[in-house]
C-alpha cells in the first residue's frame, strides 16, 4: 500500500502515532494535580509505585490492543453489542463515555484551579476553564489529520522542555530523603498501585481509534509498550525528583509537591528564578494534548452511536455542558474527591475486568464459529 | 449730420424674431444634443452590427473572415477602430492582393520586411510564378519565417495581432498566416529586488513570460520538464505557463492544479497574487499559501521534489506548491553553506520567528502579571525605569507597535533620495528621543528593536508580513490573561496552522510527523547532502530517489 | 431551501456563540494586571515580641500602627523592610548605591503587632502607597526570644500556605531586636535583606556560615519530619553586621547556640562543606598556627547496631593544601621535607577529630540530632529505625561517634 503522506489520505495512521497519543493522553494533569494523593499512599516508593503502575497499564492496554485485533475494522461500539448483548453491551458504552467525560471536566477543574492558584491572584477559575476550551474546541472542530499532526507537534515540542525544566530540581536532591531504596512493607507500595491509574488514564483510547491504523510491518504491541515505557520512565523521574527534593513526610503536607520542587531550585548566575511558572507554562501544552483526546473520544463514539459522518457537531453539544460541570470541580473540595474516587473505580474495573472478560467471550465465540465451521 | 437724429441701435431680434441670443443658446444646446445622440446612435449601431456580424460567425468569434480582403479589411478596421498604433500594409504579392496588420511597438519591423515582404514582392523569376492561390504555397515556400501559424478563426487572428505578431492575409483565401515577430521592450535580467542572498546566483526572473522560462530551462535539460501555457483572464487573455516534471510530480497535483485555475472567472489577471488567491482553498489566514519566489534556482529545486511551478506573465514571482512551512523557511543559502552551519542559520530562522510574534507579548506578560519570573536585580532596574514612564506596559507596547508599522510602511513607499532622512527620523525618534521624553521605558525599545530585526530576518516575505499581523492580537492576549493567554493563544495559531491544507500538504504538521521521519533531515535542520539522498516524503513524488531515471 | 436556510441559521447561531464567548474573554481579563512599578518589593520580614514601648515617641507609633484585634492579644510585631524605587535616581543605570549618595534611602521599614500574620500584613497596608508583594522576598529575620519561647511553627505557618513566597528564603535569628537589623544600612547601600541572602551563599567556603539547607522550604521540611535543624545567626554591633555561627533548634524551640567552632564541626559531619579551614599549633613552637585549606573531601556516617547499641562511625578523607605557615622562629619547617608535610597531615587529622567529637557533644547536650544522624540510620538500617524512631531523642545521647580522619596534603601553594 502506497503510504502517501498527505492529509487527503488522513484518516489513517501509524501505529507508532497510536503510541504518541496515548503517551499524550497520559502525560497531563497527574503531575501536578495528583501528586499530593501518591505521596500519602506510597510515602518514599513512589517511583516505584508508578514502575509497577506502568507495568501493570500496559498489560492492560495490550490486552486491549488484542481485542481490537479480534474484530478488525471494526469499531468498539459495534462489536462490543455483538459480544455481551444488547442491554450489557450499551452499558459497557455507557460505562466508557462517562469515564472520559467525567475524566474531562475532572481535569478542566483540576487544571483551573491549580492555574489560579500559582499564576494568577484574583482572575476565577472559571475564565480560565473558558480559555482552554476553546482551545480544545476549536482544534476539536477540525478533521482526525489535523488533530493528529497538532497533537504530534505539540508533544514533540512541549514535552522534552517540561522535562528539562522540572529535572533541574536534581540540584537539590539529597539523596537520603530516598533511602532505604527497597521497600520493607512491598504491601503498602502494592495497595498504592491504584492511585496510580490517574497518571497513565486515557489508554482506553486504543479501544476507539485502534481501526484507524493501518497494518503494516511494526507490531503495535511494541509501539505501546514503548510509550509506556516512556510515560513511565517521565513518571519515574518525576517521583524520584518529589521524594527526593522533599522528603516524603513534607510531601505528604503540600497541596502540589511538583510545584515546590520547582521553587525549591536556584540557579544563581543565569536568568531563571521562580521556575515554577515555567514549569507551568511547559504543563499548559501537555493538559491540553490530554484533554483535546478526552473530548475526542467520548465525541467519536457519540458519532459511531448516531451514525453521523461528521463529529463535529457532537462537539459543539457537548461542550457547554462539560464546561459548566467542571466548574464544580474547582470549588468544592469533596466533590472533587468523591469524583476522582469514582473515576478511578471506574477506570480499574473496565481495564481488569470488563476487557478480560471480552476476550474470554471472543474467544469462545470464536472457538463457537470454528467448531461450527468444521 | 446733426445729432438730433439719432441712431436706433436695434436688436437683431427685434427684426428677425428667431435671431435672439436666447433662442440662439436653446437652439445650439438642441444641436449638441442631438449630436451626443447621434453619437451614441452610431455606437450603438456598431455594437449591433458587430453583434449581428457574431451571429454568423461561429461561437465566441468576433466575426468570420471571407474570401475578399476588403470584406476581411474593413472587419479588421472595425474591431480596431481608434487603436492608432495597429498599422496596416496593403501590397501586392505577385499579383495578388496582400494585407499585413500589425502592433506598432510590439512587432520586430525588420523581420517583416524581410521574411514576408521582400520575398511575397519578389518578382517572379522562373519556375515560381503565378497568382498564389493555396496557403500552403506559401507557408512551404514563399514565407521565409521561422515561426509561422496557420489560423482560421478571427478570435485567434485578433489574439496573435495583440501580441505582437503580424498577420498576413490574401486575397482569395479565408485564412489567414501570423508570424512571430513579437519584441518589445523589457526589464534586462537583474538581481532579485525582493530576495537577497550572499552565495547564491543571481539572475531573477523579469516580467516577460518567455524569458522565466529560459531561465528555468537553462538549469536543466531534461525533456521530462513540462511547460504547459494557458491563457487566463477573459480580458487580459494573460499567458500562465505550468511547469512541472512529468514523472515526479505528485499524481493529482496537476490536475487539481490546472481545475483549480479554469475555474478562476475574472477578467483580468495582472499580479501573479490573483492566481495565488484563486487557488487558496482557505481565504480568512494571514499565511501564504503558496511559495513565491523570484530565483530561478529555487523554482528549478522546488520542481524536482515534485511540485508544480506556475509562472505569471508580466510578474517576475512565480508560484509553487504546495507549500509548507519548512518549504517557507528554506532558503538558497543554507545549501551554499557547510551543512553545521545551514542548520544553525536555521536554527536560527526558526527563533527569529518566534521571537517575531512572542517576544512584546512575554515582556507584557511578565511585567504586569508575573514580576517573580524575573531575577531580584533586573526586577529592581526595570522598575526603576518603569517608574518614570506614564503609560501601563500595554498601551507602551502598542504605540511602539504603531511607531514601527508606521515606519515600515514609510520606508517602503520612499523614493530613494528620501530614504536616508527617513531613516535618519525614524532612529532618532524612535530609539532615542522617545525615552528621553519619557513616554516608554528603554527597555521596551531595546525589545521592540529586537522584534523588528527578527521579523527582517525570514527569508520570506508574505510569511514575515502575517507574523506582523499576529503581534497584536499576542499583545492583547498577553494584556488579558498573562502567561496563561499567551500559551492558549500560541496554540490556537498552532492549530490554525496545522489545519491550513494546501493542495493535500498540511501546512505545519509535516515537520514533526512521526510518518515522515526521513524529511526531518531537511526540515528543522539541514544534514549534509549524503543523507539527502531522498527527495522529501510528504510531497509524494513519484520517485524518490535523487537519482536519474535511466529511461534518458 | 429549507435545508439551505437552516443550515445557515444554525451556522449563525454558533458563530454568535463563539462571538460571546470571545467577548466575555475580551471583557472579563485584566483582574490581576498590576504594573511592576505599582508593587512594593518586600525585601525581608522581621519578627520580634511586641514589647511595650519605652518613650513617648514609640508609644505614639505604636499605637498608630497597630489595629484593633477581634481575637487573640498584641504577641508579635512584624516588620518589613521595603524597597524605596525612587524616580528621581540615576537614568536607567541605576546600580547599587546611587540613591544611598543622594540621600533618599534605598529601603525603608514599616511594622505592626499583633498575633496572626496575615492579619499583620494586611493591615500594613494602610501604611503603604502600593501594594505589598512578597515575591522577591529574600530573608525572615526572627528574634531568638520567640524561638526560645514559642518556637517557630507559630509563626512559620503563614509563609508556607502563601503562594507568593518562594522556597528559598533565608531564616536568619539574631540574638537582638530583628527590626534594627531591617533597618541597618549596608555600607554600599545595598538592603540588608539582598546583603544577608548574598551573604549566606558563601557558606560552602566559610566553614563558620552555617547555610546549608536552612531555607524555609528545608525548615518547613524538618518541621514535617519532627526532626531537629540548625538556623544561622545574625548579630549587628554598632555599625556591624555579621552573620556566623547558629543555633540549634530541638524540634521547634531553640535549645542551644552553636559558636563558630561548633558549626565548623557539625558541617565536617554533615558534609555540607566544599572549603574550609583547619588550624593546629606548632608542635615544637606552640605559639605559630599552621592552616591546612581544604579542596576536596569524601565523608560518610555509617550507623552500626550491635545488640542494642547504636554507633556511628564516621570517614572522613580531605584532599587539601597548606595555606598558612606561621614561620617558627629561627629555622622555619619546609615544605619539601615529607616528614614535615606527614606530621602535618597526622596533626590536622586529630584536630579534625576534635572538632568533630567536640560537635557531637554539643549536640548530644542539647539533647538535639542536628547531625543528621537520625537520618542516616533510616537510611542505612531501616529496622532498628522503626524501633527507636519513637524515642530518638532519648537515644541519641547515647550514641557514640568513632570518627577516622585521613588527610592528604597536596601542595604547598606558591610557596614551599
Amino acid at each position: 500500500m502506497i503510504t502517501v503522506a498527505n492529509l487527503e489520505a488522513k484518516s489513517k495512521m501509524s501505529p507508532w502515532q497510536l503510541a504518541l497519543l496515548v503517551a499524550a493522553i497520559g502525560i497531563g494533569t497527574e503531575i501536578i494535580g495528583g501528586g499530593r494523593a501518591l505521596a500519602q499512599s506510597a510515602g518514599e516508593y513512589e517511583w516505584l509505585a508508578f514502575l509497577l503502575g506502568a507495568i501493570c497499564f500496559c498489560g492492560a492496554a495490550l490486552m486491549m490492543v488484542r481485542l481490537a485485533q479480534v474484530y478488525p475494522d471494526q469499531d468498539f461500539v459495534e462489536y462490543i453489542p455483538k459480544l455481551w448483548g444488547k442491554v450489557l453491551g450499551s452499558l459497557i458504552i455507557a460505562m466508557l463515555f462517562f469515564l472520559f467525560v467525567g475524566y474531562f471536566t475532572l481535569t478542566l477543574g483540576v487544571f483551573s484551579r491549580v492555574i489560579t492558584i500559582f499564576m494568577f491572584d484574583r482572575t476565577p477559575p472559571e475564565i480560565i476553564g473558558i480559555a482552554m476550551a476553546i482551545a480544545c474546541v476549536y482544534l476539536a472542530l477540525q478533521d482526525f489529520g489535523t488533530i493528529l499532526r497538532t497533537i504530534q507537534l505539540i508533544f514533540l515540542v512541549t514535552v522534552p522542555v517540561f522535562f528539562l525544566i522540572f529535572s533541574t530540581g536534581v540540584f537539590s536532591l539529597q539523596f537520603d530523603n530516598l533511602q532505604p531504596l527497597w521497600p520493607q512493607d512491598i504491601m503498602k507500595v502494592m495497595k498504592a498501585l491504584p492511585d496510580t491509574w490517574g497518571a497513565y488514564a486515557g489508554y482506553e483510547i486504543i479501544l476507539l481509534l485502534f481501526p484507524l491504523v493501518y497494518r503494516c510491518n511494526t507490531n503495535p504491541n511494541i509501539t505501546i509498550a514503548s510509550s509506556f515505557g516512556c510515560m513511565g520512565f517521565i513518571y519515574i523521574v518525576f517521583g524520584l525528583l518529589t521524594i527526593g527534593v522533599l522528603s516524603a513526610e513534607n510531601a505528604q503536607n503540600l497541596a502540589y509537591p511538583a510545584m515546590e520542587v520547582a521553587r525549591f531550585v536556584e540557579l544563581p548566575g543565569t536568568f531563571l528564578e521562580r521556575l515554577e511558572t515555567y514549569v507551568l507554562g511547559g504543563w499548559i501544552p501537555n493538559v491540553f494534548t490530554s484533554l483535546i483526546l478526552y473530548l475526542y473520544a467520548p465525541v467519536y463514539m457519540l458519532k459511531r452511536l448516531s451514525g453521523h459522518a461528521d463529529h463535529r457537531p457532537w462537539v459543539l453539544l457537548l461542550i457547554p455542558w462539560l464546561v459548566f460541570f467542571s466548574t464544580f470541580f474547582t470549588d468544592m473540595n469533596n466533590v472533587l474527591q468523591d469524583m476522582s474516587k469514582i473515576i478511578k473505580v471506574t477506570g480499574l474495573v473496565f481495564s481488569f475486568i470488563i476487557i478480560p472478560a471480552s476476550l474470554v467471550l471472543a474467544w469462545f465465540k470464536k472457538r463457537g464459529k470454528d467448531h461450527a465451521a468444521t | 449730420m446733426s445729432g438730433d437724429k439719432q441712431m436706433k441701435i436695434h436688436k437683431l431680434s427685434a427684426a428677425v424674431s428667431h435671431a435672439s441670443l436666447d433662442k440662439a443658446k436653446e437652439k445650439l444646446a438642441l444641436l449638441r444634443k442631438l449630436t451626443n445622440q447621434g453619437a451614441e446612435l452610431g455606437e450603438e449601431l456598431s455594437q449591433i452590427v458587430g453583434k449581428m456580424r457574431q451571429i454568423a460567425a461561429p461561437e465566441k468569434q468576433p466575426f468570420l473572415f471571407t474570401q475578399r480582403l476588403a470584406d476581411n479589411e474593413h472587419l479588421l478596421r472595425v474591431t480596431f477602430r481608434d487603436c492608432d498604433d495597429i498599422k496596416f500594409r496593403k501590397f501586392n504579392a505577385r499579383g495578388t492582393e496582400a494585407l499585413i496588420v500589425y502592433l506598432d511597438g510590439m512587432t520586430d519591423v525588420t523581420l517583416i520586411e524581410k521574411n514576408v515582404m521582400e520575398t511575397l514582392m519578389e518578382p517572379t523569376k522562373g519556375k515560381r510564378e503565378g497568382v498564389i492561390s493555396d496557403i500552403n504555397t506559401l507557408v512551404n515556400t514563399l514565407v521565409t519565417s521561422a515561426s509561422l501559424t496557420l489560423i482560421s478563426n478571427a478570435r485567434e487572428a485578433l489574439e496573435a495581432i495583440m501580441v505582437g505578431n503580424a498577420l498576413l492575409m490574401i486575397d482569395q483565401i479565408a485564412e489567414g498566416l501570423t508570424i512571430g515577430t513579437s519584441k518589445h521592450v523589457k526589464r534586462g535580467i537583474e538581481e532579485a529586488k525582493s530576495e537577497g542572498a550572499i552565495r547564491a546566483p543571481f539572475d531573477a526572473f523579469n516580467e516577460t513570460l518567455k524569458d522565466n522560462i529560459v531561465l528555468i530551462r537553462r538549469r536543466s535539460r531534461d525533456t521530462n520538464l513540462k511547460v504547459k501555457i494557458i491563457k487566463l483572464g477573459d480580458r487580459t487573455k494573460t499567458s500562465v505557463a505550468l511547469v512541472y516534471v512529468a514523472n515526479l510530480v505528485k499524481p493529482g497535483l496537476l490536475e487539481e492544479v490546472e481545475r483549480r485555475l479554469n475555474t478562476i472567472q475574472t477578467d483580468q489577471i495582472l499580479l501573479s497574487y490573483t492566481v495565488e488567491e484563486a487557488i487558496s482553498e482557505h481565504p480568512w489566514t494571514p499565511f501564504p499559501q503558496t511559495l513565491s519566489s523570484e530565483k530561478p534556482e529555487k523554482v528549478v529545486a522546488n520542481i524536482y521534489e515534485g511540485r508544480v511551478a506556475i509562472i505569471v506573465d508580466n510578474t517576475p514571482f512565480a508560484l509553487m506548491v504546495p507549500c509548507t512551512y519548512s518549504a517557507i523557511m528554506q532558503s538558497v543559502d543554507d545549501f551554499t553553506v557547510q551543512p553545521v552551519i545551514g542548520s544553525l542559520l536555521r536554527i536560527t530562522r526558526h527563533g527569529a520567528a518566534f521571537i517575531a510574534i512572542y517576544l512584546p507579548a512575554i515582556y507584557i506578560a511578565i511585567v504586569s502579571y508575573h514580576p517573580g519570573v524575573l531575577p531580584t536585580p533586573l526586577a529592581i532596574s526595570i522598575a526603576e525605569l518603569r517608574a518614570r514612564t506614564p503609560f501601563p506596559s500595554f498601551l507602551e507596547a502598542l504605540m511602539m507597535e504603531a511607531l514601527l508599522e508606521l515606519f515600515q510602511e514609510a520606508v517602503v513607499r520612499l523614493p530613494r533620495k528620501l530614504a536616508s532622512a527617513a531613516s535618519v527620523v525614524g532612529g532618532f525618534v524612535i530609539g532615542t528621543t522617545v525615552v528621553q521624553a519619557g513616554l516608554v521605558n528603554p527597555l521596551l525599545v531595546v525589545i521592540t528593536a529586537v522584534t523588528a530585526i527578527a521579523s527582517f530576518s525570514i527569508s520570506n516575505y508574505n510569511f514575515s508580513i502575517a507574523l506582523r499581523a499576529l503581534r497584536v492580537p499576542m499583545l492583547i492576549a498577553a494584556t488579558v490573561l498573562g502567561i496563561y493567554g499567551v500559551i492558549i493563544t500560541a496554540l490556537m495559531i498552532t492549530i490554525h496552522l496545522c489545519s491550513l491544507r494546501s493542495f493535500g500538504e498540511s501546512w505545519l504538521g509535516g515537520i514533526t510527523d512521526l510518518t515522515l521521519l526521513e524529511d526531518w533531515k531537511d526540515g528543522l535542520v539541514r544534514f549534509p547532502n549524503k543523507f539527502l539522498r531522498t527527495r522529501p516524503k510528504e510531497i509524494g513524488p513519484q520517485d524518490r530517489g535523487r537519482t536519474g531515471d535511466n529511461s534518458g | 431551501m429549507l435545508r439551505r436556510s437552516k443550515n445557515k441559521l444554525f451556522r449563525t447561531k454558533v458563530c454568535l456563540v463563539f462571538v460571546l464567548l470571545g467577548l466575555c474573554l475580551l471583557v472579563s481579563g485584566c483582574w490581576d494586571r498590576r504594573e511592576l512599578q505599582e508593587r512594593n518589593f518586600v525585601l525581608a520580614v522581621g519578627l520580634d515580641y511586641a514589647n511595650e514601648p519605652t518613650d513617648n515617641k514609640e508609644q505614639a507609633e505604636q499605637r498608630v500602627e497597630t489595629f484593633s484585634q477581634p481575637h487573640g492579644r498584641k504577641v508579635y510585631r512584624l516588620s518589613l523592610q521595603i524597597l524605596n524605587i525612587s524616580p528621581t535616581g540615576s537614568g536607567g543605570s541605576g546600580g547599587g548605591g546611587d540613591s544611598g549618595q543622594k540621600g533618599t534611602p534605598r529601603h525603608y521599614v514599616i511594622s505592626n503587632t499583633g498575633q496572626t500574620m496575615f492579619e499583620m500584613v494586611r493591615d500594613l497596608s494602610g501604611q503603604v502607597g502600593r501594594s505589598l508583594w512578597f515575591e522577591h522576598i529574600q530573608t525572615i529575620v526572627i528574634n531568638e526570644e520567640i524561638l526560645k519561647q514559642d518556637g517557630i511553627k507559630p509563626i512559620i505557618d503563614f509563609f508556607s500556605r502563601d503562594s507568593e513566597m518562594r522556597a528559598r528564603i533565608r531564616v536568619v535569628t539574631t540574638p537582638g531586636e530583628a527590626k534594627k537589623i531591617l533597618e541597618y544600612k549596608a555600607p554600599n547601600g545595598e538592603p540588608s535583606g539582598l546583603l544577608i541572602n548574598y551573604l549566606l551563599r558563601n557558606h560552602v567556603k566559610n566553614a563558620h556560615l552555617m547555610g546549608a539547607r536552612t531555607d524555609l522550604g528545608y525548615v518547613l521540611q524538618y518541621l514535617s519530619k519532627n526532626a531537629d535543624f540548625v538556623l544561622p545567626r545574625a548579630e549587628i554591633g554598632g555599625e556591624v553586621l555579621k552573620v556566623s555561627g547558629g543555633i540549634m533548634v530541638k524540634k521547634d524551640k531553640m535549645v542551644g547556640v552553636m559558636d563558630e567552632y561548633t558549626t565548623q564541626g557539625i558541617k565536617m559531619i554533615r558534609a555540607t562543606e566544599k572549603s574550609m579551614l583547619i588550624t593546629v599549633p606548632c608542635p615544637v613552637h606552640p605559639d605559630n598556627i599552621f592552616t591546612f585549606e581544604l579542596f576536596q573531601h569524601d565523608t560518610k556516617l555509617t550507623p552500626h547496631v550491635e545488640g542494642d547499641q547504636i554507633y556511628f562511625t564516621l570517614d572522613i578523607y580531605m584532599i587539601g593544601n597548606i595555606g598558612e605557615l606561621q614561620r617558627c622562629p629561627g629555622e622555619g619547617h619546609k615544605g619539601t621535607d615529607l616528614e614535615f608535610l606527614r606530621m602535618l597531615e597526622v596533626a590536622f587529622a586529630a584536630e579534625v577529630e576534635r572538632n568533630v567529637l567536640y560537635s557531637w557533644k554539643m549536640a548530644q547536650q542539647s539533647k538535639a540530632d542536628v547531625v543528621a544522624a537520625g537520618q542516616a540510620l533510616k537510611a542505612n538500617e531501616p529496622k532498628t529505625w522503626e524501633k527507636v524512631k519513637d524515642h530518638w531523642d532519648d537515644v541519641f545521647p547515647t550514641t557514640r561517634l568513632i570518627p577516622s580522619v585521613n588527610i592528604t596534603i597536596r601542595g604547598t601553594g606558591e610557596r614551599t
